[in-house]
């Protein structure tokens, strides 16, 4: 039945049949999705730095000029947005917490809006942090639901705030004093970023922005 | 057809010294070492993990010991150490048998072998050490990437050239293994660069593209070729049928990548895109419908009639019906309602210990098991006893495992959608996974006895080399006779 003719048209036929399979599958995925500009972490930046990340300047002027000398700018924001989303898929917090509001009632009655394409049209989504499995909750609107403080004593024991939480604790994000080290102070701006880009931000569950979250400045848009 | 079925069907009787120039077994040895060695180790990383969950972490200041580093060591240990090593040594133990030939170049072999180990090491520290990558299974950093992408291209070459060099008809054997070396690299460094550096919003379905292309055209191909090799060998006659053999060989290699657009299809209104993505699932579910027929055709009756069952059979049939409980679950999560619930939850989690240790794990024990003994010199193993406990105590730990995951996804996805606080979904399956917990022990304890035996079964050898006079006096009755 396979003399080496045959055999090696059989394979012949065989590779070209899956390349061409997976160059259609290529291209269907490129022109749906990939053909698309995506923005750097400078332009997330510009489009705004969330209040939380100056009022850590505020609360820890000295600690905070040193890891970002620069003060609260645009250009710290990002800074601290990158690093802040390199300890999040270090940390394999992407591995117990999503960052995706799928389009069922489920998800959009616990977390608001369901997600959009164009939310992972940037930098910090390579690869894309839609994350793999929730042992805790979703986090694509976890901006402004907390203050820093609250997440300060949650990463350094989430017991203390949550007494049935599962969460590890992560107190190489504080230093000495427990304060927030820079890796402390960047997953916290990555946190309070998450959904400020939306228009309903901030995204608290039955809960009004309190008025200490809000930037009297006006940094961000309230609702 | 007809050549192929007899001359061409694996037999391991009557062929040993020429065998023997072609397949270096200390390599293979090696290999299985090394790849039990990670098994144990990644089956320690993830209960370390799993006691993250009931609330236990004794190294709260230790970053280096941070679960959820460890949770990234379990999953790429498994698949980089322990499986990866299981396939290799697997590869050189029958490759060269089929084709008649030598690797393109042993050097290369050990090379190869010493590469590996070193990267999947790096990628144990550089995940300890806090660098990651997001890509599920694939966590090492780009720079490792790069690595494994080198040693990968220089496996395919070592072993297809031979293959391809060869005169006369192929076993289906080596017509996966071709697809699977073809493949690998290709997707190996598509999946882990593209959502590295392309990215945006189309790496979450291509990331998904490429994981469901990997298991299909890379790791189910070199199992599927792998089978149909040893399940012959165990039973002792040649598969049932070559031809639906080399029908899911076609299947697998022309209709089931175009299941890869599943996650494509979901959002888009083209009719045509979910006619051809359903016929891909179709073919996907073909192909494995093929391998179970061919395998219970060819096992059936099998058992009875050599008198008793060996382990390692078992371990194949065991690993048979775990990949059938697979399937039916890949079918239930084409589903969006099924989806919408286990989506994320442990249910998945569970499906994947399921895939992992249940199917390819199974599959590779069995081969292990039935090497094993002749790889260490060895006539039989030093206790059949002791292989029976790895068995069960495995099938009973990954029953108790995965029953205790999906029962805690089903209720959480179903709990999600309920107006209650998240913490409360949370303690609702703290029981269950303190039962996984437990379940990861038993599974540990059975691996330990495969260990125990393993280094039994090499001592006993080395003493009865040192006194050759009373080697067949004192040899127990081979009771695993298949292993001559
Ligand atoms: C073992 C799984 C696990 C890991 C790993 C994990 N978390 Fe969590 N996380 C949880 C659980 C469970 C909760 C819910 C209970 C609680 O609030 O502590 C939670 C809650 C949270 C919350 C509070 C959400 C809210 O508003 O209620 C934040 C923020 C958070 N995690 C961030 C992180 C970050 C950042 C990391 C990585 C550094 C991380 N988590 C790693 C399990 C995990």
């Amino acid at each position: 039945m396979m003399d080496k003719p045959s055999s090696k048209t059989l394979l012949f036929a065989g590779m070209v049949g899956s390349s061409l399979s997976l160059l259609v599958v290529a291209a269907v995925a490129h022109t749906s999705h990939l053909s698309r500009t995506e923005l750097t972490a400078e332009q997330l930046a510009a489009d705004g730095i969330v209040y939380e990340f100056v009022q850590l300047a505020e609360r820890f002027p000295v600690e905070f000029n040193r890891y970002f000398p620069a003060g609260a700018t645009t250009e710290s924001y990002a800074e601290a947005l990158r690093l802040g989303r390199d300890i999040y898929v270090a940390e394999a917090c992407w591995h117990c917490h999503t960052q995706q509001v799928r389009p069922i009632p489920a998800d959009e009655q616990r977390w608001g809006p369901r997600s959009q394409a164009s939310e992972y049209r940037n930098e910090l989504q390579h690869p894309i942090m839609r994350g793999t499995r929730r042992v805790g909750p979703d986090l694509s609107r976890e901006g402004a639901r907390r203050s820093n403080d609250w997440h300060l004593a949650h990463f350094y024991d989430a017991t203390s705030v949550v007494p049935t939480s599962v969460m590890p604790a992560y107190r190489w994000f504080h230093d000495a004093r427990g304060y927030p080290n820079k890796r402390g102070m960047a997953i916290i701006t990555y946190m309070q970023s998450l959904g400020s880009w939306l228009d309903c931000y901030p995204n608290c569950l039955d809960r009004p922005p309190s008025t200490m979250q809000r930037d009297p400045s006006g940094t961000r848009e309230g609702v | 057809m007809g050549q192929v079925a007899t001359s061409m069907v694996p037999t391991e009787q009557g062929e040993h010294q020429l065998a023997d120039s072609l397949v270096d077994k200390r390599l293979v040895l090696a290999c299985f070492i090394a790849a039990i060695a990670y098994l144990f180790f990644a089956m320690l990383a993830g209960w370390f993990f799993s006691f993250q969950f009931l609330q236990i972490n004794a190294f709260p200041d230790n970053e280096y010991l941070s679960p959820g580093r460890w949770r990234m060591v379990h999953t790429n240990v498994v698949l980089y150490g322990f499986l990866a090593n299981a396939y290799l040594g697997a590869l050189h133990w029958c490759t060269p048998r089929l084709s008649l030939r030598p690797v393109l170049s042993r050097k290369l072999s050990w090379f190869v072998f010493v590469a590996w180990q070193t990267m999947t090491v790096a990628t144990i520290l550089a995940l300890l050490g806090g660098h990651a990558q997001a890509v599920e299974w694939g966590e090492a950093p780009p720079v490792i990437d790069v690595g494994n992408l080198v040693v990968l291209v220089l496996v395919a070459i070592n072993f297809s050239i031979p293959i391809l060099r060869m005169r006369g008809p192929m076993y289906a054997t080596l017509w996966y293994f071709l697809i699977g070396f073809a493949w690998v690299v290709p997707l190996y460094l598509t999946g882990n660069l593209v959502p590295q550096y392309v990215a945006g919003d189309g790496t979450g379905a291509i990331t998904k593209l490429v994981f469901y292309e990997s298991v299909q055209l890379g790791v189910m191909p070199i199992a599927c070729g792998l089978i149909y090799y040893f399940v012959p060998v165990l039973v002792g006659r040649p598969i049932w049928s070559h031809r639906l053999a080399m029908a899911g060989f076609l299947c697998l290699m022309i209709v089931a990548p175009w299941g890869g657009l599943f996650e494509f299809a979901h959002g888009s209104v083209s009719p045509t895109l979910h006619t051809i993505t359903m016929v891909g699932m179709l073919g996907n579910a073909a192909v494995a419908a093929m391998l179970i027929i061919n395998y219970v055709a060819s096992t059936g009756g099998a058992a009875r009639s050599n008198g008793r069952t060996s382990v390692a059979r078992r371990w194949f049939a065991a690993g048979m019906f775990c990949y059938l409980i697979v399937c039916i679950q890949g079918a239930l999560l084409g589903s969006s309602a099924f989806q919408d619930v286990v989506r994320f939850s442990d249910w998945v989690v569970g499906h994947s210990h399921l895939v992992m240790f249940g199917a390819l794990g199974f599959w590779m024990l069995g081969i292990m098991t039935h090497l094993l003994p002749s790889l260490l010199g060895a006539r039989c193993w030093w206790s059949d006893r002791l292989n029976a406990w790895h068995f069960w105590l495995s099938c009973a730990g990954l029953l108790i495992m995965i029953s205790a995951l999906m029962i805690a996804g089903w209720r959480q996805g179903s709990m999600w959608g309920e107006p209650i606080p998240w913490a409360s979904t949370v303690i609702a399956v703290v029981s269950f996974w303190a039962l996984r917990t437990v379940a990861g022990l038993v599974i540990i304890v059975a691996q330990l006895f495969f260990v125990w035996n393993i280094l039994m079964t090499a001592v006993d050898q080395l003493s009865r080399d040192e006194e050759p006079h009373q080697s067949n006096t004192n040899h127990p009755e081979p009771q695993s006779s298949y292993v001559q």
